[in-house]
C-alpha cells in the first residue's frame, strides 16, 4: 500500500470517526488508481483548478467611482462560495462550485487614491478635482474622472494628487488579504496588481483613443513594499525589467497581458515600444517575464477574428473591438490576436532565434465588482451602476418598452456594454492546490482558458503515442512520461501524435466538438488550419476536416437545450494529416458545447421583450487549450 | 361677558396662541441652529477615519482641514434640514429608517447563560449545528462514446464481475476526474456529477456495489467508502460556536419585541383600494 493509502485512510477515519465500523468490506481496496488524488496528496499526474486572475475592487479607481465598495476580503470571500452585495444592492454569488484559486489585481496606478479623495479631512477631499468627483453634477464627475483616467493613460504623477503614501498603504492591505485567504491544499491566493498601461495612438473629435497593454502581474509568494505601475513607465519592457529585479530580489512574478484584442495593433506588434526591430534579447525578455496571455474575459476574445480566420466558422465569437473608453475601433490586421502572434513567433524564431509569443492561454473575468459574472442565466456584468442592469446593458429596450422597433439604444450600451461577456476561468493541471504548484504550472504554460465553463481538457503530444493509449488506465502518467502536456515543446525529427480528452461541464452544455488549431509559416507568409478532430453524436470528420452538424438546438421560448445532443466526453489520437518534415508549427485544442442562451438572451427572456436584434442569440462555450509545438531538429 | 363664549374668539385665541408658540420654538430652535459644536471624540473619530486612509497620523494643519471639513458638511446639512430638503426623500427615509432599526437592535444585547442552560439549549437545536451529511466514495465510469447503447449492458457485467470480487480498478473506463473522493457533500457532488446523481448516491448505504447510477458524464456503479452523517455535532467542541448563536437568537427575539413595541405605539390603517 502507498502512503496515498494512509492519506486517505487517515482522513476517512477522521471525518467518519469510526471509519471501522461504517466502511464496507471493501476497506483495503480504498487504494486510489495511479493518477487519482485523494485530497492533499500531491498527484503526480496533476489535477485541474479554476482561477480567477483578474479582479477588481474599491481600490481601483474605475471601480470605486461606479459605486464598488468591496474590499479584497470580499472577493476572495465570493470566490470561496460566500455571498457579496452588487453596487445596485443584489446579491452575487458563484453558480459552480467554489473557485480553486484566485488574485486581486486592482489598478496599481492611482491605487485608493478615489477612495481616499471621498474621505473627509484627508488632503486628497480637499482637491477640486475631489469636490467634483463627487459632487451631484455628472459632467463635473465625468471631468473629474477624465482627469485621473488621463493621468493613468498617459503614465503621468499628477502634482499634488498622486501620493505615493497611500499606495504603498493600500498595497499592503491588499498583500495581507491575498496572505490571510491563502489555505495551502485548499485556495490559493496570490498578491497582484494590474500595469494599467495604455499607447494613446488616435482619437476622435478631439478624444482619446489608445492601444490597451495592460497587464496583470503575479507573485508567486512574496512581494515589494511598492508596486511597478503604468505611471512609473507606460513601456512594458521596464516593467519587465523591474520584475527581473524583483525575481533577483526573492520576488518571482510573471505578467500576464489581457485585451491584446483592443491593444489597436500594440500588444504583439512587430518592433519594441521605441520602434526599434525586436531582438533575441527582447524575446527572451519577454519570454521569462510573459508565459501566459489572457485570452478571454468580460471584454471579449483575443483567439482570433473573423477577418484574419476567414476559414474558421467559429472566429467570430464574443468579439469586442472598441478601444478602451471610445468608439474607435482597434486595428484587427496584426498585433491584436493570440493565432496570429503565434505564427509570427515561428517566424521571428527563424529571423531572430527567439520566439516572443511562445506563450499560453488562461482566461479570467476582469470583473470590477470584487465578483467574476461567469453565468449565462444569471449575468451582472463589469462595472456596477453603470451596466449593472438589463436596460444599462442593452439586452432589454429602454424605457420599459416590450419591444425594439424604433427604440434608441444609449451608445455605450449599443457599443460596449452589450458586447461583453461572462467570462472566463483560468485552468490549470497542478500537482496540487498551492501557491507553489500553481504559478510553477502557470510557468510550464500547463494552462488552459474557458468562457465560464468547467471544461476538464487534457492534452498531451508525443513522438510514441498511438491510439491504444486511449483506453490504457496509466494513459495520463505514460503520455507524461513519454511526451509533453499543453503548454510543453515536442523536439524531435519524427511525426508527432495528440491525445487529446475532454470532459463536459455537468453544470452547462454537452461538447459538441473538439478541435485542433494548426499555426505555422510557409516562405514568410502565417498560415493557420482548423481541424475538426472528435465529433459527438457517433459523426466523423470530413475530407475538409468538419464534424457533421449534431442538431442541436436551443428553444428560444425559454433556453432549454436539445436533452438528446452532444457527449459527455471526447477523446482521441490525433496525428496531423498535412506534416511536414522539418516545418516548425504549434497546436492548440479548441472544445466547443453545443449551443446555449447568450446572457442577453436569458435577461430578455426574464423581461418578457425579444432579445436585443442587433445580438448573438445563444453562444457556444469553449474551452482553448495552451499550445503545443512542434520544434523538428532535422 | 358674552363676548368669552363666543366660539368665534375661542378659535381666535387658540390660533394667537399657536402663533406665538410658533414664535419662540422657531427663535429658539434658531439658536440651537446657529452654534456647531465638533466635540472632542467627534474629532478623535474623524481623525482615526483620516488615517485608516492615509496611512500616516494626521498633523496639526490635516486636523484643522478634517475640522473645516466636518464644520462645512454640517451648516450644509443643516441648511438642507431648514429648506426641507430631505422631506420625502427615499434614501433619507430608509436610511433613517436603517439606523433607527440599527439602534433598536443595538438595545436587545444578551449575556452568558449557564453551561446547563446553553446545552439544553443546543439539544433542542442540534440539527443547526450539524455539518452537511459528507460521503467518500468510489466510482467505475461508463462512457456513452464508447459503449453506445450497449452501455447499460456494459456496466451490468462489470457490476456481476464486481460482485464476485474482481478488482475496481481493472474495470470501467478511464475518468478525467477523479475516481475516488474523500468527504463531500451532497451540494459539491452535485455541481461536480449533476444532481440527479448526487441525489442516487446520497441514498446508498455503504459498503456495497450500486447498480448502474446516470449522471452528466454517462453511467457509473457507485460504492461509498465512508458515511460521516450530518447527525454528528456534540456540544464541547463547537461550545463557541453555540454560544455566538444562541445570543444571536436572544438578540434577535428582543429586538422583535421591541419592534412590536414600537410599532404597536401607532395605528396603522391600511386603505383598501378604491
Amino acid at each position: 500500500m502507498t502512503h496515498k493509502f494512509l492519506a486517505v485512510a487517515a482522513l476517512s477515519a477522521l471525518i467518519s470517526g469510526c471509519s471501522a465500523e461504517t466502511s464496507g468490506p471493501g476497506e483495503a481496496e480504498i487504494a486510489l488508481a495511479p493518477g487519482e488524488s485523494g485530497g492533499e496528496e500531491p498527484n503526480p499526474d496533476r489535477n485541474v483548478y479554476f482561477g480567477d486572475l483578474h479582479i477588481h475592487t474599491k481600490n481601483s479607481f474605475d471601480a470605486y467611482i461606479f459605486n464598488i465598495r468591496a474590499t479584497p476580503d470580499d472577493a476572495y470571500e465570493f470566490g470561496m462560495g460566500g455571498t457579496i452585495k452588487h453596487p445596485l444592492g443584489y446579491d452575487l454569488k458563484l453558480e459552480g462550485p467554489p473557485l480553486d484559486f484566485m488574485a486581486v489585481t486592482d489598478h496599481a496606478a492611482y491605487l485608493g487614491h478615489l477612495e481616499a479623495m471621498n474621505t473627509p479631512g484627508t488632503g486628497l477631499s480637499k482637491l477640486a478635482m475631489a469636490k467634483d468627483m463627487f459632487s451631484t453634477d455628472p459632467e463635473k464627475i465625468i471631468a473629474a474622472f477624465q482627469l485621473i483616467g488621463g493621468a493613468v493613460r498617459d503614465g503621468k504623477k499628477m502634482e499634488g494628487v498622486y501620493d505615493p503614501a497611500i499606495v504603498g498603504n493600500v498595497w499592503k492591505q491588499i498583500v495581507d488579504s491575498a496572505e490571510k485567504y491563502n489555505k495551502p491544499g485548499k485556495f490559493t491566493t496570490f498578491a497582484g496588481y494590474e500595469y494599467t498601461a495604455v499607447r494613446v495612438t488616435r482619437g476622435q473629435e478631439g478624444g482619446f483613443a489608445g492601444g490597451n497593454l495592460h497587464r496583470n502581474v503575479i507573485f508567486r509568494g512574496s512581494a515589494p513594499d511598492m508596486p511597478f505601475a503604468a505611471i512609473d513607465s507606460s513601456n512594458p519592457e521596464d516593467l519587465w525589467s523591474w520584475m527581473d529585479d524583483q525575481r533577483e530580489a526573492g520576488n518571482d512574478v510573471m505578467s500576464i497581458p489581457h485585451n491584446s484584442n483592443v491593444s489597436d495593433g500594440e500588444m504583439f506588434k512587430l518592433e519594441t515600444y521605441e520602434g526599434q526591430p525586436l531582438t533575441k534579447a527582447y524575446a527572451e525578455k519577454r519570454l521569462r517575464n510573459e508565459p501566459l496571455v489572457e485570452i478571454t474575459q468580460v471584454k471579449g476574445t483575443s483567439e482570433t477574428h473573423p477577418s484574419l480566420s476567414p476559414n474558421d466558422e467559429w472566429a467570430d465569437f464574443e468579439i469586442y473591438d472598441k478601444l478602451l473608453g471610445s468608439m474607435v475601433t482597434s486595428k484587427t490586421k496584426e498585433g491584436d490576436y493570440v493565432r496570429q502572434a503565434l505564427a509570427n513567433g515561428l517566424k521571428l524564431t527563424l529571423a531572430i532565434g527567439a520566439d516572443p509569443f511562445h506563450f499560453g492561454f488562461i482566461g479570467s473575468s476582469d470583473t470590477h465588482v470584487a465578483g467574476g459574472s461567469f453565468d449565462e442565466k444569471n449575468f451582472w456584468s463589469k462595472i456596477g451602476i453603470v451596466d449593472g442592469s438589463p436596460e444599462a446593458r442593452g439586452s432589454i429596450p429602454p424605457g420599459g418598452k416590450k419591444s425594439w422597433e424604433g427604440v434608441t439604444i444609449d451608445p455605450n450600451a449599443a457599443n460596449w456594454f452589450s458586447r461583453w461577456s461572462a467570462s472566463g476561468y483560468a485552468a490549470v493541471w497542478a500537482e496540487q492546490n498551492s501557491r507553489e504548484a500553481i504559478f510553477d504550472a502557470m510557468r510550464r504554460k500547463e494552462t488552459y482558458a474557458t468562457t465560464g465553463t468547467r471544461i476538464k481538457l487534457r492534452f498531451f503530444g508525443g513522438f510514441g503515442f498511438d491510439a491504444a493509449m486511449l483506453d490504457d488506465p496509466q494513459m495520463v502518467s505514460k503520455a507524461y512520461k513519454a511526451g509533453v502536456p499543453m503548454g510543453g515543446d515536442l523536439v524531435g525529427s519524427k511525426a508527432p501524435g495528440f491525445i487529446i480528452w475532454a470532459m463536459r461541464d455537468a453544470m452547462s452544455a454537452p461538447l459538441q466538438r473538439v478541435q485542433v488549431i494548426k499555426v505555422w509559416t510557409d516562405g514568410g507568409e502565417a498560415k493557420e488550419k482548423l481541424f475538426d478532430v472528435a465529433c459527438s453524436d457517433g459523426g466523423t470528420p470530413d475530407a475538409k476536416f468538419r464534424c457533421p452538424d449534431n442538431g442541436a438546438k436551443v428553444d428560444p421560448g425559454n433556453c432549454s437545450i436539445s436533452a438528446d445532443k452532444g457527449a459527455p466526453e471526447l477523446k482521441t489520437f490525433w496525428r496531423d494529416p498535412e506534416h511536414k518534415a522539418g516545418q516548425r508549427a504549434s497546436y492548440y485544442v479548441r472544445v466547443l458545447e453545443n449551443p446555449v442562451c447568450r446572457w442577453s438572451t436569458w435577461d430578455a427572456l426574464r423581461a418578457g421583450v425579444p432579445p436585443n436584434p442587433a445580438l448573438p442569440k445563444t453562444i457556444q462555450e469553449r474551452a482553448w487549450s495552451s499550445p503545443i509545438w512542434y520544434l523538428p531538429t532535422a | 361677558m358674552k363676548i368669552f363664549r363666543d366660539p368665534i374668539t375661542h378659535f381666535v385665541l387658540i390660533g394667537l396662541l399657536l402663533v406665538g408658540l410658533n414664535h419662540f420654538w422657531n427663535a429658539w430652535q434658531g439658536e440651537r441652529g446657529r452654534t456647531i459644536v465638533v466635540s472632542a471624540p467627534e474629532i478623535k473619530r474623524l481623525e482615526k477615519i483620516w488615517a485608516g486612509t492615509a496611512g500616516r497620523l494626521p498633523t496639526g494643519e490635516d486636523r484643522q482641514q478634517i475640522i473645516d471639513q466636518y464644520v462645512q458638511e454640517e451648516a450644509l446639512v443643516r441648511e438642507a434640514q431648514r429648506l426641507g430638503l430631505g422631506d420625502g426623500d427615499t434614501i433619507i427615509r430608509r436610511r433613517l429608517a436603517q439606523k433607527m432599526d440599527f439602534l433598536v437592535g443595538d438595545r436587545a444585547s444578551a449575556g452568558d447563560p449557564a453551561d446547563a442552560e446553553l446545552e439544553r439549549w443546543f439539544e433542542d437545536h442540534r440539527d443547526r449545528f450539524a455539518a452537511p451529511e459528507m460521503r467518500s466514495f468510489t466510482h467505475v465510469y461508463f462512457s456513452p462514446e464508447q459503449h453506445g447503447a450497449g452501455i447499460e449492458a456494459a456496466a451490468q457485467a462489470a457490476l456481476a464481475r464486481l460482485r464476485s470480487g474482481t478488482d475496481w480498478k481493472s474495470l470501467g473506463d478511464p475518468f478525467i476526474q477523479k475516481r475516488s473522493y474523500a468527504a463531500v457533500p451532497e451540494r459539491e457532488v452535485a455541481r461536480l456529477f449533476g444532481p440527479d446523481f448526487a441525489k442516487e448516491i446520497f441514498k446508498l448505504g455503504a459498503g456495497d456495489w450500486s447498480e448502474p447510477i446516470g449522471s452528466a458524464f454517462g453511467l457509473h456503479l457507485v460504492r461509498i467508502e465512508a458515511i460521516d452523517s450530518a447527525a454528528q455535532a456534540r456540544f464541547e467542541p463547537i461550545r463557541a460556536e453555540v454560544l455566538a448563536a444562541w445570543q444571536e437568537e436572544q438578540r434577535a427575539d428582543a429586538k422583535r419585541a421591541a419592534l412590536d413595541e414600537l410599532i404597536g405605539k401607532y395605528d396603522v390603517v391600511v386603505e383598501a383600494e378604491k
